[in-house]
């Protein structure tokens, strides 16, 4: 999940009202919220471009995600979200508000065949299609969020920086 | 075992009816409330908790206290448990955690017994309106009473369990000298993430964290007869599993942002797979570096922390929560990852067994990796963003940082699920 970018700026605008401007709290702890408020205003700047490209390339993964699902699982009752979804990805005008609403119908229609579906390996197949593409829808946010230093596999950080720089 | 799933699977498309109302789930209607607390049946300390929680949704975000508010709080308290014979003195923040509002004073007093006059260092550690984790102060305290002997755990004297004299749900206890990571290092991470101790340091406390999760998952009858929050668990019965699952479902449920196909299909695969308990553990629930201090004079560890994610239930939890990637780093030769900053996993497997006569099942261990990245998944995807979002924090910055490992999480929790289907 990419971190929403009006909520960053939110929190930290909460911080520093509630917390770094509350001259009685303390070094440490105004210390630590003033550190990560820049950082995270930092990391919001550097996303802020690349906002339709994101969520083009999440809805993308949940298009595919669908597709494979559908084929596993007769009468899945995901015609309609998919034929909304390959709309909008033709159109180019789509902004990411319209392209995020598609990703989350998909999902979330998807999401409600997960507890009927068989346990035969039709069902299976299906399930093993979505962990692929949430690992590939989860790619993105990761690669999003590489500055942030979470990740310690230097194998992935070489990886996700080359994903990141095809979005950012 | 299957119920538990059909039960969601019911009433699934009603409550995604429900949701569609402009966002639910930041001001649920009591019929959502129910709906989710009767598909999710959980421990009945928990579903007190979280039904709390949810009532409270629509009410006013974190707003900034003053010491003296929250020192007043604290006199209210002892005096309703202790009496009217002390003085607080020195109060002052305390910075730690991603979760609580902590304060730490003296207090001059003649001591829970009523001896000699004294004076001893307190910490209050209260919650937020919301927080990344919504727990039980009540469970909290008896679980810390509980260890107190068996491992370092800091003194507590009250708790206010409903915010009847603190603004907020709270427990006060023992403040406990030590640090968390080494006072020289550079800070570059939040709440003990990667915590690196040092080649020197790492053998004298990785011996230490292995023996203090060996004692605790050897509980006696009297140590568990304490915890009576906890709802009673049996070894051959996966009951206390579904539990705990139901808690984080629901959790899900009601905090999360939107859709994730990933948790449906997880949250399948660990009930159908839910494994009987055959020993029970008090399991720490986040035990790891961050979660303890100690004396960098002594190299001991002087008290073991934040203990609200305590279930009764399988030792494999705590073994895979200690051995995440995410809280451990490589050793400087660039190839041995380190657990926690401390030892390799199977060292500490290892030693583990050879400590407390308990086996380590590779079976079990896989399970409990996908629950603990399971549960990790919904603290960071759902609800760090739902208490962010509505500010209900004196961290949302904090919050709204760290819920970015939860990409990671969920990642690697795709890519286990993806070896066992």
């Amino acid at each position: 999940m990419v971190p929403d970018i009006d909520l960053q700026l939110e929190v930290v605008g909460a911080a520093l009202r509630n917390v770094v401007a509350q001259a009685d709290q303390g070094g440490g702890l105004s210390l630590e919220q003033l550190k990560l408020s820049v950082v995270t205003l930092d990391q919001a700047r550097s996303l802020m471009p690349a906002q339709g490209e994101i969520a083009r390339r999440e809805l993308e993964v949940s298009l595919r995600m669908a597709k494979a699902v559908q084929q596993q699982v007769a009468d899945a009752g995901l015609d309609s979200p998919i034929a909304e979804a390959a709309a909008l990805l033709e159109d180019s005008k789509a902004g990411p508000v319209q392209l995020d609403a598609a990703r989350d119908d998909l999902n979330g229609a998807i999401g409600a065949l997960v507890a009927g579906l068989p346990g035969n390996d039709a069902g299976r197949a299906a399930m093993r299609a979505i962990l692929a593409h949430t690992r590939e829808a989860i790619d993105i946010a990761r690669a999003c969020c590489l500055p942030a230093g979470f990740e310690t596999d230097p194998g992935e950080v070489e990886r996700l920086g080359r994903l990141r720089a095809e979005i950012v | 075992m299957l119920s538990y799933w059909r039960r969601a699977s019911l009433t699934r498309r009603e409550d995604a009816a429900l949701a569609q109302i402009s966002d639910i789930r930041s001001a649920p209607t009591p019929e959502f409330i129910e709906s989710v607390r009767a598909r999710f049946p959980t421990e009945a300390e928990i579903d007190r908790v979280l039904t709390r929680k949810m009532k409270a949704r629509a009410g006013p975000g974190y707003s900034p206290l003053s010491l003296d508010q929250v020192v007043e709080g604290v006199r209210s308290l002892i005096v309703s448990e202790h009496g009217g014979d002390f003085a607080i003195s020195n109060p002052r923040w305390l910075q730690g955690g991603a979760s609580k509002i902590q304060i730490a004073f003296e207090l001059d007093w003649t001591g829970p017994e009523g001896g000699a006059r004294r004076t001893d260092s307190l910490a209050l550690r209260m919650q937020p309106p919301e927080s990344i984790v919504e727990t039980s102060r009540r469970r909290e305290f008896e679980v810390i009473k509980a260890m107190d002997g068996v491992i370092p755990v800091p003194p507590c004297f009250w708790i206010d369990p409903d915010g009847s004299h603190l603004p907020y749900p709270s427990i006060l206890y023992g403040f406990v000298e030590g640090v968390s990571r080494p006072s020289k290092a550079p800070v570059t991470k939040v709440s003990g993430v990667g915590t690196n101790f040092g080649p020197e340091l790492r053998p004298v406390l990785a011996r230490q964290f292995v023996d203090a999760l060996t004692r605790i998952h050897k509980p006696s009858e009297a140590q568990l007869a304490q915890m009576a929050s906890f709802d009673k668990v049996e070894t051959g019965s996966t009951d206390a599993m579904l539990r705990q699952l139901n808690w984080w479902r629901r959790v899900w449920e009601e905090d999360r942002p939107c859709d994730l196909p990933l948790v449906d299909v997880a949250y399948r695969w660990l009930v159908e797979n839910a494994v009987p308990l055959d020993h029970v553990s008090v399991v720490h629930g986040d035990f790891r570096a961050g979660n303890f201090l100690y004396s960098e004079e002594s190299q001991k560890i002087t008290a073991w922390l934040d203990w609200e994610l305590a279930v009764l239930g399988d030792r494999h939890q705590d073994l895979c929560w200690a051995t995440g990637g995410h809280f451990g780093h490589y050793s400087e030769d660039g190839t041995t990852f380190l657990a926690c900053g401390l030892l390799p996993a199977e060292e500490m497997f290892e030693l583990y067994e050879k400590l407390s006569g308990l086996t380590v099942d590779p079976v079990r261990l896989k399970y409990f990796r996908v629950l603990n990245d399971f549960m990790s998944t919904v603290h960071m995807l759902a609800s760090a963003w739902r208490v962010a979002r509505l500010g209900k924090t004196h961290q949302d910055v904090t919050v709204a940082w760290l819920s970015m490992i939860g990409n990671g999480i969920a990642g690697h929790l795709a890519a286990t699920l993806e070896e066992v289907i």
